[in-house]
């Protein structure tokens, strides 16, 4: 198999099984594994609390917690602080999706361990749908039917079209840009390790994996953000 | 296999997974560590509260005693100025007791010397009349001439003198 057809078929979602119709493909199956540690993770880190004299544990995680609900208040701005839920969700969710491609481990032909499920398009489709859902609902919550409906034709009327265009392009920019970088980071390091196969990847796979999986997730959420604080401002 | 396969159970199921996700994150998560948050916030202010309490309560206190403090300066001072006001008055009375004893004795005295220059005059007199009556009894005994006269008038001078004398 060379190479092109070898990431072509990377590209492509394996079915795993089929529940009737319904077709399972790993990306999910990975997702809910993903889930079922985020849940075992919650629980282990968040037992035993105490409010007098917390440990270390509890110190990181309540600093976490409060810097990650800083970090999505500061993005979405305080008229818009109620969707903070959702973006927090995103990010957590994106975030670990990317990074696990740290542990991606091919089981075999059919299944590949942690493959990262924001590698599957679906899957990003999935995220910008919620997005875009969750934006034109802050609107229509702020404006009202009425309201929102005329602000599609502000500032001016003229642009009104490509308001109209913006409900498509908005979610497809951001289901393309993380497809893309996730993928395209994929290829990278896939090219490295056919070329060198030793030590000199590490450092890519940092940036890749890590660094970019993070930043990917953090750029998918501040978009989401200001889309939701954009839809939530009131004109005058 | 498309390079692009779309899958609509797949985004139906990424859909429900990030719900789900939103739901355990939420549960497992947030909810302890707010619990934990908003009982720790509570207890800073119940203790803040607690500590502004005690804090008002010693003012309170502090100014009560401060009351107290003045008022029992307040009457020591009362009572200082009583017993001076009544030790300048036994002062004055004892002074003028004793002034007006003195002035007493002095009278007394005065009047004791009176009476004794009284009783010294009466004395005198008498004798004066004894001498007079004595030598009016010479007189009248002896002969009337003028060397007697001169004798006797001589006689009663000089014991008048002695009299006068003492």
């Amino acid at each position: 198999m060379d190479l092109g057809e070898k990431l072509v078929e990377e590209l492509g979602v394996k079915p795993l099984f089929s529940i009737g119709p319904v077709i399972i493909t790993e990306s999910i199956v990975n997702t809910w594994i993903l889930l079922v540690i985020v849940l075992i993770a919650c629980i282990l880190l968040t037992r035993g609390f105490t409010v007098e004299n917390p440990g270390k544990r509890q110190l990181a995680v309540e600093a976490f917690v409060t810097w990650v609900r800083d970090l999505t208040h500061s993005m979405l701005g305080d008229e818009a602080v109620g969707y903070s839920w959702f973006t927090v969700t995103m990010l957590f969710f994106i975030g670990l999706t990317n990074l696990s491609a740290l542990i991606e481990t091919a089981v075999s032909d059919e299944y590949t361990f942690m493959k990262p499920p924001t590698k599957d398009l679906n899957v990003t489709i999935a995220l910008a749908l919620m997005s875009i859902v969750i934006v034109e609902i802050a609107g229509i919550h702020r404006k009202g039917v009425g309201g929102w409906l005329k602000s599609f034709t502000k500032p001016i009327a003229v642009i009104t079209p490509i308001n109209i265009l913006e409900i498509i392009i908005k979610p497809l920019s951001l289901c393309m840009r993380l497809f893309g970088n996730i993928f395209g980071g994929f290829i990278i390091m896939e090219l490295l390790k056919i070329l060198v196969p030793l030590a000199i990847p590490i450092p890519f796979s940092c940036y890749f994996e890590i660094f970019d999986a993070l930043l990917q997730a953090y750029v998918f959420v501040f978009l989401t953000s200001i889309y939701i604080s954009e839809a939530v401002e009131q004109e005058g | 296999m498309g390079i692009v396969s779309i899958h609509p159970a797949s985004i139906a199921f990424t859909i429900a997974n990030v719900l789900i996700l939103f739901f355990i994150l939420k549960r497992f998560l947030f909810a302890p560590v707010d619990k934990i948050l908003q009982e720790r916030a509570r207890r800073i202010v119940e203790n803040k509260e607690n500590a502004e309490k005690a804090a008002e309560e010693a003012e309170e206190l502090k100014r009560k005693y401060g009351e107290k403090v003045a008022e029992i300066e307040e009457a020591e001072k009362t009572r200082l100025s009583e017993a001076n006001r009544k030790a300048v008055e036994e002062y004055d009375r004892i002074i003028n007791d004793a002034n007006k004893r003195a002035e007493q004795i002095i009278e007394d005295a005065g009047r004791k010397a009176e009476m004794e220059a009284a009783v010294r005059d009466a004395e005198q007199e008498r004798k004066i009349a004894e001498i007079v009556s004595a030598a009016a009894r010479k007189i009248a005994a002896g002969s009337n001439n003028a060397e007697t006269d001169n004798s006797l008038l001589e006689d009663f001078l000089s014991k008048a003198g002695e009299e006068d004398g003492n």
